[in-house]
């Protein structure tokens, strides 16, 4: 009862529709049994690859010897050898008839070829279509899948088929980029002008790993000639313009000069940069101006390559634009670069001033002669004590132009307690980490204690106000008491503040450091100095009496810019407010670089107008756009080429001298523009080319009677020739299956009897005795007419006699027997031993048609 | 002179080493072929060729360990040739300093193989 009330059924909530138990078994067996099907399914499949993978194993295993022995087949064997060979020729043709063979045979011939190298590798092409394998390939380049179509021209590349090169330089441009690029390498590779045509007519971008492979290619040609690669500086695509002066590099084809030069001003900053190297590595001294001429525009890496070139092109008249450079730009790598330059056109006209220690100034001869002042001797804790310095004088600092501080007279009666000399006789610089400070006058005070924005430590808070000051490190551990500070020079080390960063600027962590110390401590606060006004100069004025009551003080400060810090404006602040603000590192200041704004309401539109505008125009040209839409208007691309001359470019020649003119037209290559009619010839051409067969051959004949263009009457010829032959790789089907109906037509014997000697066609004629029919004696007919060998001749005569009366004794025997075909032609052939008494030929062994059956002896 | 001098082919790619061995025969060697390292260590177990062609990589056992092997547990002066693919120097010259007699890159060729062991062979002879 409990338990039916608990149903689904009985719970209202619940709107799940009824189904049926029956269905619910029903569905899972019917996933069930889907899953073991698909497992079945994957089992078969898995099982047939692994089954056909161990069967072409094993035929490779049984082909590969046939290899061997073709490979390495001499011409002068004897006769036993020379009969083996023949034997296996026409086994292995044999062995063509099937699919699985043909393709093994393939991969054993393509896999050898990259491994073996001199003779035998080209025996190894020889063979591949000597054996019609090519022809394989030809077919897959019909395919439309494009793996098929890229595996066909890599084997027809990698086998050196050079009949191929018509067929796979219409690849270049294919919108498949696996196809594209193996025709790329393909067209390359099988003939020498193929880079030309590829440079010529490509429409694609290359990519950087592409031209790699297509240099590589090109180098490891045998006996190329390379063309002069500058003729594809003025190519409309980029990528070609490119290929084209990394070629000009590599072959050293320095007669481009003028082009390179005029590529500096190519928009495109890859380009740029290639011309440069290429005009350092030619050492093109005339390029100098065209390269200060685009220093600006370039991105980074343009200038640094500039500065590069200049480097090595440059001379002292550089060195002008170089300090411009140094200055104007504020990028530490152009700022060091230019450094550099400088320095290497006129080594050590800059030298080092980062972290330079110049206290190694210091006169020692000096110091050792100088008084030392003995008073305050009981201060031997090497520290000094400032006290508040009452003085009405002045103090000055003139920061901007020295780094120094001056004390005016009146200072002689503050209570400060340096360690002394009495004359100050030496320059002193002082250097802080972004300010390289000049050296300071003779006269002046050395306050190399400029570091004296120093963090109280602990210690220091301690002490009273009144006696701690100012305190320094004092060398020979001595602090006194002086009178005049005019005179003093005092030594220090720098005391080292706990800092942190904030914002690249060296920030004092203590907060309340103000609040803890008296405001008297602020007496150093004249080394705090604004730049723009008096001169770097706090004037606290000359009639203020008393102690120095800092907080009155009016400061002009200005924080130290980071090398890259955004603009910050300089301020003007009542020293009280200075005090308040507790978190105010009050530090020395630098001069603000007059090319950015310090604020926004500061902003100098001069400064906006140089900065850099780093840009790269894309550009699609109409053709380029509609070479995508369709494939036929994609093929006709290249003509239109042909007869569309740049009218975009403009040359102004008025500061050039005639001569230099005509030397520079010299190196332009001329422009070839061809009638209408022989465009529409060309036109014709290639669509009799792709369409046509041996029904075109009198309009051929006509082209090429009637045509006065040299490439035309060519092409004409080469297709006439293409068109005539009989085993045209485009008049036989070669769908595979019904590959074997077609080779029945296929006479192996006739194609034999046109690479062997004499002794070889008398076997072959022996063999076509035991083996031949009908279409043998059509053969044989046509050698008795065609052999000039006597001997020959008189063996074709026997054995057409022969073999036509076997044939006709044969076909009696098949009309009598009717419906019973002829399984063994060779078991009844009396008058093949009555042949061979006449004809010397081996053994009794090789004569026995068994062992030349193929299918017996592969099994 | 050459006829029946014993030659150990360590390689394992099949079709070179069928290519090799047929061409090695035909110049009058008797040519035995190993696949693999293990292959090459129960051989020279057994008995010492008169030359031996390896190359560099090999399953199982190195080209490197093999002329190792050969030269430091065997104490063997089996002239070495080994064969090595382009551009693997550094292979090369270890080989070298190991006791290798000579080397052939990849793609080979059989022609120079078969002279480069005859010349091998007739050093060792002096």
């Amino acid at each position: 009862m409990i338990s039916k009330e608990l149903t689904y059924q009985n719970i209202t909530l619940i709107s799940a529709p009824k189904i049926h138990t029956d269905l619910l078994w029903d569905l899972t067996f019917l996933f069930v049994g889907l899953a073991v099907l698909y497992f079945i399914g994957i089992f078969f499949f898995r099982n047939r690859l692994t089954d056909k993978a161990a069967r072409v194993r094993q035929r490779k295993k049984e082909l590969s010897p046939m290899i061997n022995k073709f490979l390495f087949h001499q011409e002068d064997a004897d006769t036993e050898e020379k009969t083996k060979y023949l034997n296996l020729k026409i086994e292995v043709r044999e062995l063509l008839r099937i699919n699985l063979n043909r393709v093994v045979l393939s991969e054993i011939l393509l896999d050898l070829s990259r491994d073996v190298s001199g003779d035998t590798k080209k025996k190894l092409f020889r063979l591949y279509q000597d054996l019609d394998l090519d022809k394989d390939a030809f077919h897959k380049l019909k395919s439309l899948r494009w793996e098929v179509v890229s595996k066909g021209i890599l084997e027809l590349t990698q086998m050196q088929v050079t009949e191929s090169y018509s067929f796979i330089i219409k690849f270049i441009n294919d919108k498949r980029s696996t196809i594209r690029k193996q025709a790329e390498i393909a067209t390359v590779s099988l003939k020498h002008e193929g880079l030309n045509y590829f440079l010529d007519t490509t429409k694609y971008r290359i990519s950087e790993w592409q031209q790699l492979k297509l240099l590589n290619v090109v180098r490891n040609l045998e006996d190329y000639q390379p063309p002069r690669f500058k003729a594809w500086l003025t190519s409309k695509n980029r990528d070609v313009v490119l290929f084209a002066i990394r070629l000009i590099k590599f072959y050293n084809q320095n007669d481009a000069s003028s082009s390179l030069i005029e590529l500096l001003k190519h928009r495109n900053n890859q380009i740029k940069q290639e011309a440069i190297q290429c005009i350092k590595e030619f050492h093109i001294v005339e390029a100098m101006d065209t390269l200060k001429l685009v220093f600006q525009k370039g991105n980074l890496d343009v200038k640094i390559s500039i500065l590069d070139a200049m480097a090595i092109l440059g001379s002292t008249e550089e060195m002008e634009f170089l300090k411009h450079v140094e200055a104007k730009y504020s990028d530490f790598a152009i700022k060091s670069k230019a450094i550099s330059v400088i320095n290497r056109i006129v080594p050590e006209s800059i030298m080092p001033t980062e972290d330079i220690d110049n206290r190694l100034k210091h006169d020692w001869k000096n110091e050792i002669t100088a008084p030392i002042v003995q008073e305050n001797q009981e201060t031997q804790d090497k520290t000094s004590t400032i006290s508040d310095t009452d003085s009405n004088g002045s103090v000055e600092f003139d920061e901007k132009e020295t780094g120094q501080i001056t004390l005016d007279e009146e200072t002689k009666e503050e209570k400060l307690e340096f360690s002394v000399e009495h004359e100050m006789t030496e320059k002193k610089e002082i250097a802080t980490d972004d300010i390289p400070i000049p050296e300071v006058e003779e006269t002046s005070v050395n306050l190399d204690f400029l570091p004296l924005v120093v963090a109280p430590k602990s210690k220091e808070k301690n002490l009273p106000p009144q006696s701690q000051d100012f305190r320094i490190n004092v060398t020979d551990n001595e602090t006194t008491r002086i009178e005049d500070p005019l005179r003093l020079q005092v030594d220090f080390e720098e005391i080292t503040a706990v800092t942190s960063h904030v914002d690249g600027i060296e920030v004092e962590e203590e907060k309340n450091i103000w609040e803890k110390r008296n405001l008297s401590e602020l007496n150093f606060l004249p080394i705090v100095i604004d730049n723009d006004i008096g001169q770097g100069k706090v004037d606290i004025g000359e009639d203020y009496h008393g102690t120095l009551e800092t907080k009155d003080l009016i400061v002009h400060y200005e924080d130290v810019l980071p090398h890259k810090d955004p603009p910050q404006k300089s301020r003007t602040k009542n020293h009280s407010e200075i005090s308040d603000n507790t978190e105010t590192m009050v530090s020395i200041a630098k001069k603000p670089n007059p090319q950015k704004p310090m604020s926004l309401g500061e902003v100098n539109w001069k400064y906006i107008r140089n900065l850099e505008l780093q840009y790269q125009v894309l550009e699609v040209s109409p053709q380029d756009k509609e070479r995508h839409d369709t494939e036929e208007q994609y093929y006709d691309w290249p003509l239109d080429g042909l007869d569309v001359p740049n009218t975009d470019q403009t040359y102004d020649f008025g500061k050039e001298s005639f001569q230099e003119l005509e030397d520079l037209l010299q190196h332009i290559p001329k422009p070839r523009y061809y009638s209408n009619e022989i465009l529409s010839v060309i036109e014709s051409l290639d669509l009799i080319e792709e369409l046509g067969d041996q029904r075109e051959i009198p309009l051929l004949n006509d082209i090429m009677e009637q045509s006065k263009m040299d490439f035309i009457k060519e092409r004409a010829r080469e297709l006439i020739k293409r068109f005539s032959r009989k085993d045209d790789i485009y008049e036989v089907d070669w769908e595979l299956d019904t590959f074997q109906d077609n080779i029945v037509e296929y006479n192996v014997f006739e194609e034999l009897f046109t690479t062997c000697d004499s002794d070889s066609k008398i076997i072959l004629l022996k063999e076509m005795l035991v083996v031949g029919d009908e279409k043998e004696v059509r053969f044989l007919r046509k050698l008795l007419h065609e052999e000039p060998e006597q001997k020959i001749r008189n063996a074709a005569k026997k054995v057409l006699g022969q073999l036509q009366e076997r044939l006709s004794r044969e076909a009696r025997e098949c009309q009598k027997q009717a419906g019973n075909t002829i399984k063994h032609k060779t078991d009844s052939l009396p008058l093949e031993h009555a042949f061979l008494n006449e004809v010397p030929y081996g053994d009794g062994n090789d004569s026995n048609p068994s062992q030349n059956d193929p299918q017996r002896k592969i099994g | 002179m050459i006829a029946g001098k014993k030659l150990l082919l360590a390689e394992d790619d099949n079709l070179l080493a069928s290519l090799l061995r047929y061409r090695l025969e035909k110049g009058g060697y008797e040519v035995s072929l190993s696949k693999d390292g293990k292959e090459v260590k129960e051989y020279l177990a057994e008995e010492i060729p008169d030359i031996i062609v390896s190359d560099i990589m090999m399953p199982y056992f190195s080209g490197m360990e093999l002329i190792d092997f050969v030269r430091n547990e065997l104490g063997s002066k089996t002239p070495i040739i080994i064969i090595s693919s382009a551009g693997n120097e550094e292979n090369v010259l270890t080989a070298f300093e190991l006791g290798a007699n000579d080397f052939i890159s990849k793609p080979v060729s059989p022609s120079e193989l078969m002279v480069r062991v005859n010349r091998e062979l007739n050093n060792a002879k002096i």
